[in-house]
């Protein structure tokens, strides 16, 4: 039960994007932390104690990796990485570290809050299993295994299901391709995810009948997938 | 000396002309330093005797002197007549009776014969000295200019300068102007000269081709190519060996070449030197881009969302196409920051398997703020293989595409992606229902820079969208092409993957059970 706005430490050093992301989420009815370094975000992130941290990778002071092993250390709450194009490298090796998502710069204020309700709704789906999830024009019957697009029904192969539900419980979040992997195919093959790119492949033919509206399924290259409800 | 002995079997010494007036004077100063020698000698005989030397008959040997030094100093016919001038001087001036001429007399003879093979073997020795000697000094002046050549070429690394150095020291070497056409200069090269380019053979005067010529043309013959041709105009007064020609034509020749890779050498330098500055500048120019963009796309975003602007439809337009811009300065950065990775050589493309629905779902949603009323279609062969590339740059290859179909199909157009394999390749077909690209211009539209001349020239563009799609593909191994649209209308661009960039994966068929 959150009966106080969710506080938000923002680290990132340009003001102006700081600026920005304080405007936008107070607006949307966030309490705001700003620093500026990472040895203030660490500071803080001890001391205010926020639901969730949003993080710049580029820091004067020091790595942004490094903010999250300090933060991993004592702490689970969710981190959301603003990282720039080009350093997926970077991107990748904070996700291993324990981020949880990711935005890349530049984005929008629609991406962002997303990204940001998922990352605190966390702990919510657990129980989805007994509801139907609708996804924009998506609407998927988790106990009956019965998916709809605008009405028509789509058939879908049990793994394409299986796939398809871990999405969807999951709405939101990204997903790593070695967890997608585990739930759908088994611990065996956590490894190899060859298999998940033909199914999500295969997901995408039947769900994404046009490709440019129904986005359902995001692509996070190098490390996994997000089922989102595509923008308007 | 391979290349000199070759050339000297083909054609003799050069012969030089305009020597007559220089003759002339020569007889002229032969004769009257002869005939000084003798009066002078005459002379000292005259007082040996009348001072009273014992034997007059003796100093005969006395005129051997002048003999000498005429045949040493001006040759062999300054030495007879200095043989002629002393019998009749000795005659005339030792022999009783004095100053009476006697030359019939047995003795008289038998001197004067004596005195003419001194002069003829004299003549002969100092000749052959002097021609030694000669020959000597030109060598060492040859050698010396072939030495100056070559310290003059250590510090000339283009090929302007070499030839300037080269023409001037030649010049002065041999005596006569000398002019070097390089091959590229065809304008340049007359019949003889192009013969001489072609056949790799001295040609022009003193050889078997072009005997009227008045110029002696030589090839500039390095070990594997002819670089040019050297032109002799022969006025010179000395004659050179066709040995020391060859000589010198293969070490201007080399001087040359070697001028040319240094000038190769240094463009590529140059080349790397730029493109790294360009790089490093692009890079740093797109971080500085992308941190104001961040806060620009953000906040016009924001702004979008607020109902404030949702209620002013002016308001709401302007957010909006600020917003569009915004976006597209984005994606032209990007595709700087790649060309300028692609085009530094430094970077390794991290390739991994990745669907090509992925990419293609990934680089639709970055165009959604541009794409309309277009309606888009993805047509892909049951079991097309996972491809083996680097995502993100595969991604931008897709964006770029899309981006050209929706900017110039029209509003409400088809858009189609066709992929199909083989055991091969994989082939992917971007096509849309615009103008198409007029095959004159199917080329040139994957040049950096290049835009096309026909159609609506308002379409914004950088012309580099392609250009980046080109560096991409072909750096995974591939190629693109604009092709003749299958459907008959609007543009096709056709990629192609080989199988190296491609994965196959076995999965068991399902059922389909809901």
């Amino acid at each position: 039960m959150r009966t106080m706005q969710p506080k938000i430490l923002v680290i990132e050093d340009d003001p102006q994007i700081r600026k920005f992301l304080t405007i936008t989420l107070t607006s949307h009815d966030y309490a705001v932390i700003p620093a500026e370094t990472g040895g203030e975000g660490i500071r803080l992130a001890t001391s205010v104690k926020p639901d969730a941290v949003l993080l710049d990778l580029g820091l004067p002071d020091m790595d942004g990796v490094e903010v999250i092993k300090s933060v991993r250390e004592w702490s689970k709450i969710p981190i959301i990485v603003l990282s720039v194009r080009g350093s997926e490298e970077e991107k990748i090796k904070s996700f291993d570290i324990g981020a949880n998502d990711y935005v890349t710069k530049p984005f929008g204020t629609g991406e962002l809050l997303a990204r940001l309700r998922a990352a605190l709704r966390d702990a919510i789906v657990a129980n989805a299993e007994e509801t139907t999830v609708t996804i924009g024009d998506l609407s998927i019957d988790l106990m009956k295994r019965m998916v709809t697009l605008r009405g028509e029904r789509i058939k879908l192969s049990p793994k394409e299901f299986n796939l398809l539900k871990v999405l969807t419980m999951n709405a939101g979040k990204l997903l790593t391709h070695k967890y997608l992997m585990q739930q759908v195919w088994g611990e065996a093959y956590s490894d190899d995810n060859q298999y998940l790119r033909i199914y999500i492949a295969q997901l995408r033919q039947k769900l994404e009948k046009d490709p440019a509206r129904d986005q359902f399924i995001i692509n996070e290259p190098g490390i996994g997938y997000r089922l989102e409800e595509p923008t308007k | 000396m391979v290349l000199g002995s070759a050339l000297e079997s083909q054609f003799h010494d050069i012969i030089t002309k305009g020597e007559t007036d220089n003759a002339t004077r020569k007889l002229f100063l032969s004769l009257t330093t002869t005939f000084t020698s003798v009066s002078i000698t005459s002379a000292l005989a005259w007082l040996l005797v009348y001072a009273g030397f014992p034997s007059p008959e003796t100093l005969s040997v006395l005129f051997i002197i002048p003999v000498l030094a005429a045949a040493v100093l001006h040759g062999l016919r300054a030495s007879l007549i200095a043989v002629i001038f002393s019998v009749m001087a000795y005659n005339f001036v030792l022999l009783p009776p004095v100053w009476h001429i006697g030359l019939w007399e047995a003795e008289n003879l038998a001197k004067s014969a004596i005195l003419t093979i001194v002069a003829l073997v004299a003549s002969a020795l100092s000749r052959r000295v002097r021609k030694l000697a000669r020959e000597a000094m030109q060598r060492e002046r040859i050698l010396s200019g072939v030495y100056a050549l070559s310290q003059d070429m250590l510090g000339i690394a283009n090929i302007p300068d070499m030839r300037h150095a080269a023409e001037t020291k030649l010049s002065s070497l041999l005596g006569s102007e000398v002019t070097i056409i390089l091959k590229q200069e065809k304008e340049r090269f007359d019949q003889a000269g192009r013969f001489c380019l072609e056949n790799n053979t001295p040609v022009g005067v003193g050889t078997k081709h072009f005997k009227e010529s008045e110029n002696l043309y030589l090839p500039l013959a390095t070990r594997d190519s002819v670089v040019g041709v050297l032109c002799l105009v022969s006025d010179s007064r000395e004659r050179f060996s066709s040995k020391i020609l060859a000589t010198l034509a293969a070490q201007a020749a080399s001087a040359l070449e070697k001028a040319r890779l240094a000038e190769a050498d240094a463009k590529k330098q140059q080349d790397a030197e730029r493109e790294r500055f360009l790089s490093a500048l692009l890079s740093s120019v797109s971080h500085d881009f992308k941190t104001p963009l961040v806060t620009v796309i953000g906040a016009f975003s924001s702004l979008k969302e607020m109902r404030l602007v949702q209620e002013h439809s002016d308001a709401r337009e302007m957010v909006a196409g600020g917003l569009e811009e915004a976006q597209k300065l984005n994606r032209f950065i990007n595709n700087l920051v790649e060309i300028s990775r692609l085009e530094s050589g430094l970077e390794d493309i991290r390739k991994e398997p990745v669907s090509l629905r992925d990419i293609l779902a990934s680089a639709l949603k970055s165009l959604h703020p541009l794409i309309g009323k277009q309606r888009f279609a993805i047509q892909m062969e049951d079991g097309f293989p996972l491809l083996n590339v680097n995502s993100a740059l595969m991604e931008l290859v897709f964006l770029n595409l899309l981006e050209n179909a929706i900017k110039y199909g029209p509003v409400d157009g088809e858009v189609k992606v066709i992929a199909s394999f083989n055991e091969h390749e994989a082939t992917v077909d971007i096509d849309d229902d615009g103008e198409g690209i007029p095959e004159s211009e199917r080329e040139a539209i994957f040049v950096k820079f290049y835009r096309s001349k026909h159609g609506d020239r308002k379409i914004a563009g950088t012309g580099l969208g392609l250009y980046i799609c080109r560096g991409i593909i072909e750096a995974h191994g591939g190629g693109i092409a604009a092709i003749d649209p299958q459907d008959g209308k609007g543009a096709c661009v056709r990629i192609f993957l080989p199988r190296s960039a491609l994965i196959s994966v076995d999965i068991e068929q399902e059922i389909e059970e809901v």
